[in-house]
């Protein structure tokens, strides 16, 4: 009889446990911001990520708003039959990269990374509390977003990793996009940008210059994860008016691809442009590609890896193709001029 | 370690779990070395002055029980002695680091006043975290075996958890030794609706201290931040939100420790009795910090003589008792102005009760009749909150020009929309309105309808759900995170 009580307790507390987790989880979620207007759309990029089918995908793209603004996914699917998702996020650090990676291969079994790099040439040794929220905040719970609290914060807080300890006072502001399920990642983390500025890439020859210390220790964490897990990596340089300093990293990232097997597409590079067909006067909007820029760049990858690996055809590419629709109206509008 | 904090979090579970794990005989030693543990989160070394503390109080009980002398006037003098030692090494460690650099300021500034050297300069120390507690604490074990109340004990390991017991140690309540000592020699079983009510009592607490203390701390501090710029209403609402900011915080503390004590298998003494429901300023202090009360009230107040003397004396004990609590809360003269405040608000009451008694007879006026309380009750609220603006101001030029500013009645201020530029925009503002509104009803109720053991009686879903939501209330509600730096307790400072 006593122990019949004691399993009814210990039940009785079961129960309670599940009723505030599931309360908990809820409202977590609700008080999480949800960054779903464009183009500052990450929280639709990164769940997106997480609601697609595990080991869907042949190429996961990662790295910060260089790689969502020029990688479109559904030029990769026209041109190559690449199932392919940028799972990145804005001003992402390599160090957050490095995670986003290991996030990516719990999900899927890709058979390539593409790493963006831009942020090769980052200094800092911690990022604005923004950038880390943006980067961190949509990512599930887990081991991987403890370390990425641990390794971006200056004072890291293990309670950051908890949406309701950073963003409970939002209960002024809630508003109706808080309590609905929205539909994510339709573009596939793509962020296309429909306004034209003229730039230019300046190239620089110079020598290869250290990366910073931080950037340095993440990039062989990635290559060495990329290496464990059997995934093949490939480093790109998208389009950018890189100073003399950021070409000094190029050089040394070259040098790190080559020592380690590692194919490095760099579009800071005349040739690299030119093959592309990218215009500098046509294809920016601020410090990065527009549309027609990334649908140039992407055409140029999406062939890159077509000639190294082979994609099946016959699978289901409905998603890519409702992408394509979304992308073919988004286009047909009228063009804001800068 | 903050009870309001992740590492309390994890000490709390974690200790009780090995509390119930670990033999009765030994359990004490856990309590003990998590006591001190608890202590050394906030200063390693200073856990040196509570153990001394400790060891004196606990060799003086022993003296003043051993002695023995044929002439019992003799043996009254020795015991006399060795409590006296007891009580001067305690207070001095006390003053020392309490009240030594408000002493020397005070003999400074006169000295200067007079173009005089005073010769001392101020020590630059932390105060001790609780010191005014636990030496209070350890000093009632002496006076308790001088006075004969409880016997000595010879276990020291007991006695010196007695002292630091963890849930008790920096905020109180201040216990005694003949209510708490023998408590750890009871054998304590798993109890699981002792623990249901002492995690309930804990939750309590931390919903008063999180979501509303601390929230109404944010209009306290910015008034009285900046007393030379506001006037009026916002004065007044500022010094209402401190009334009940010190009234949460003050009594989260006490329910998160009696309900960590309580899970434990130990009852603390209860602090608080709806303390602004008080009808007078004696009914007052019969319901505000009832432990630190009937310690004065106990070995002061009554050692005095306390009414059993002249009137004139009587009078006098009154002031010395307030005097010294004022003086107990803080060294500065705000806090001996709040206190002398009260000793003459209970002279005035004490004085006119007569006279007041002969008014509702001619007036044919029944103390007993609701709106006669109401009106009491509000007299005694303006009372409490004119002393709590000298508590609360930090000097006495700021507490003299708030009260100067709040006679300034702006009536257009609490329509305005100003209320909402004191730190808290219009809907945490209205919510801390009606958070207040929540407790006095709470008050108003729990004596009569006995609301927690109501919820106790309830199933168990429905006791679950509602958990769940104070829960979540606390975590969505509460004042925290990362725009905002976690307030200590307020009473840790005495």
């Amino acid at each position: 009889m006593n122990r019949k009580r004691h399993i009814y307790k210990i039940l009785h507390i079961v129960f309670f446990l599940l009723i505030f987790l599931v309360s908990f989880y809820t409202i977590d979620q609700l008080f999480l911001p949800k960054r779903v207007d464009f183009p500052y759309n990450v929280t639709d990029k990164i769940k997106g990520f997480y609601e697609l089918p595990d080991n869907s995908l042949d190429v996961v793209f990662i790295g910060s708003s260089q790689a969502f603004c020029t990688i479109n996914p559904y030029i990769f699917y026209k041109e190559a039959n690449i199932k392919s998702y940028v799972f990145s996020a804005n001003e992402q650090p390599l160090w957050i990269s490095y995670y986003y990676m290991k996030e990516a291969l719990k999900h899927q079994n890709p058979k390539v990374i593409v790493l963006e790099t831009l942020y090769i040439s980052e200094g800092d040794e911690f990022k604005k509390d923004g950038v880390n929220k943006v980067n961190i905040d949509d990512i599930p719970f887990s081991k991987n977003k403890m370390e990425m609290v641990k390794i971006a914060e200056e004072k890291p807080n293990i309670l950051n990793t908890v949406s309701i300890y950073k963003y409970h006072d939002r209960w002024k502001n809630l508003i109706s996009t808080d309590f609905y399920t929205y539909n994510y990642g339709k573009l596939k983390g793509f962020t296309p940008l429909e306004k034209t500025e003229e730039k230019s890439i300046e190239i620089f020859s110079v020598n290869p210059q250290p990366l910073p210390e931080k950037n340095k220790i993440y990039l062989d964490k990635i290559i060495q994860l990329s290496k464990d897990e059997g995934v093949d990596l490939v480093f790109t340089y998208n389009p950018y008016n890189a100073n003399k300093s950021r070409q000094s990293h190029i050089e040394t990232l070259k040098e790190i691809a080559s020592n380690n097997n590692i194919k490095f597409i760099n579009f800071i590079d005349s040739t690299t442009l030119k093959e592309a067909n990218f215009e500098v006067k046509t294809d920016f909007e601020g410090g990065h590609t527009n549309l027609a820029g990334a649908n140039k760049v992407s055409k140029y990858i999406a062939n890159y890896l077509k000639n190294i690996y082979k994609f099946d055809a016959n699978r289901d590419f409905t998603d890519y193709v409702e992408m394509g629709k979304i992308l073919e109206a988004f286009d047909s509008l009228p063009k804001i001029k800068p | 370690m903050s009870f309001i904090s992740l590492s309390y979090l994890l000490f709390f579970p974690a200790i009780s779990l090995i509390y119930f794990l670990l033999p009765h005989k030994i359990r004490w030693i856990l309590l003990l070395l998590g006591s001190y543990f608890f202590y050394m989160c906030w200063n390693v070394n200073y856990a040196m002055l509570m153990f001394l503390s400790t060891v004196i109080t606990f060799v003086s009980g022993l003296l003043i029980q051993r002695t023995k002398n044929e002439n019992p006037i003799v043996a009254k003098r020795q015991k006399r002695i060795y409590l006296w030692l007891s009580l001067i090494s305690n207070l001095s460690i006390l003053f020392f680091f309490k009240y030594f650099n408000f002493v020397n300021t005070t003999f400074l500034d006169l000295f200067s006043k007079f173009h005089m050297e005073w010769g001392f300069e101020n020590i630059n120390i932390l105060l001790p975290v609780g010191i005014s507690f636990y030496t209070f604490q350890a000093l009632s074990y002496s006076l308790d075996v001088y006075y004969g109340k409880t016997k000595a004990t010879h276990h020291f390991g007991k006695y010196a958890l007695f002292v630091s017991f963890f849930p008790q140690l920096v905020a109180g309540p201040i216990e005694r030794s003949w209510h708490l000592l023998p408590q750890f020699n009871k054998v304590v079983k798993f109890d699981y609706d002792r623990v249901k009510r002492g995690l309930s009592l804990i939750l309590w607490g931390i919903f008063k201290k999180v979501v509303i203390a601390d929230r109404l701390a944010v209009v306290v501090n910015t008034v009285y931040g900046n007393p030379e710029k506001y006037y009026g209403f916002e004065v007044i609402i500022a010094t209402i939100f401190f009334a009940f900011q010190i009234y949460c915080d003050f009594s989260a503390y006490t329910d998160i420790a009696r309900g960590s004590a309580r899970v434990l298998g130990f009852d603390l003494m209860k602090n608080f009795r709806r303390p602004y429901f008080a009808t007078s300023i004696p009914d007052f202090w019969r319901r505000w910090h009832i432990s630190l009360t009937t310690w004065f009230r106990d070995y002061v107040y009554i050692p005095l003589g306390g009414n059993r003397v002249s009137t004139a004396k009587w009078y006098v004990n009154i002031m010395i008792v307030f005097l010294i609590s004022g003086l107990w809360h803080g060294a500065a003269w705000t806090f001996i102005i709040w206190g002398v405040l009260h000793g003459f608000f209970q002279l005035i009451d004490i004085y006119t009760k007569n006279i007041r008694g002969k008014f509702n007879l001619f007036f044919g006026i029944n103390s007993e009749k609701i709106d006669v309380k109401i009106f009491k009750v509000l007299w005694t609220f303006f009372l409490v909150c004119f002393a709590w603006v000298f508590f609360r101001a930090g000097t006495l030029d700021n507490a003299v020009n708030l009260i100067q500013h709040a006679t300034y009645l702006n009536f257009w201020k609490i329509t305005d929309g100003s209320f909402y530029n004191l730190g808290l925009d219009s809907k945490d503002f209205n919510l801390s309105l009606l958070l207040i509104l929540m407790l006095l009803f709470f008050w108003s109720f729990e004596r009569k309808f006995k609301i927690t053991e109501k919820i106790y009686k309830q199933h168990v879903i429905t006791r679950y759900i509602l958990y769940t939501s104070v829960i979540i209330f606390i975590l969505i509600f509460g004042y925290y995170g990362p725009q905002y730096d976690p307030s200590n307790f307020i009473y840790f400072q005495f």
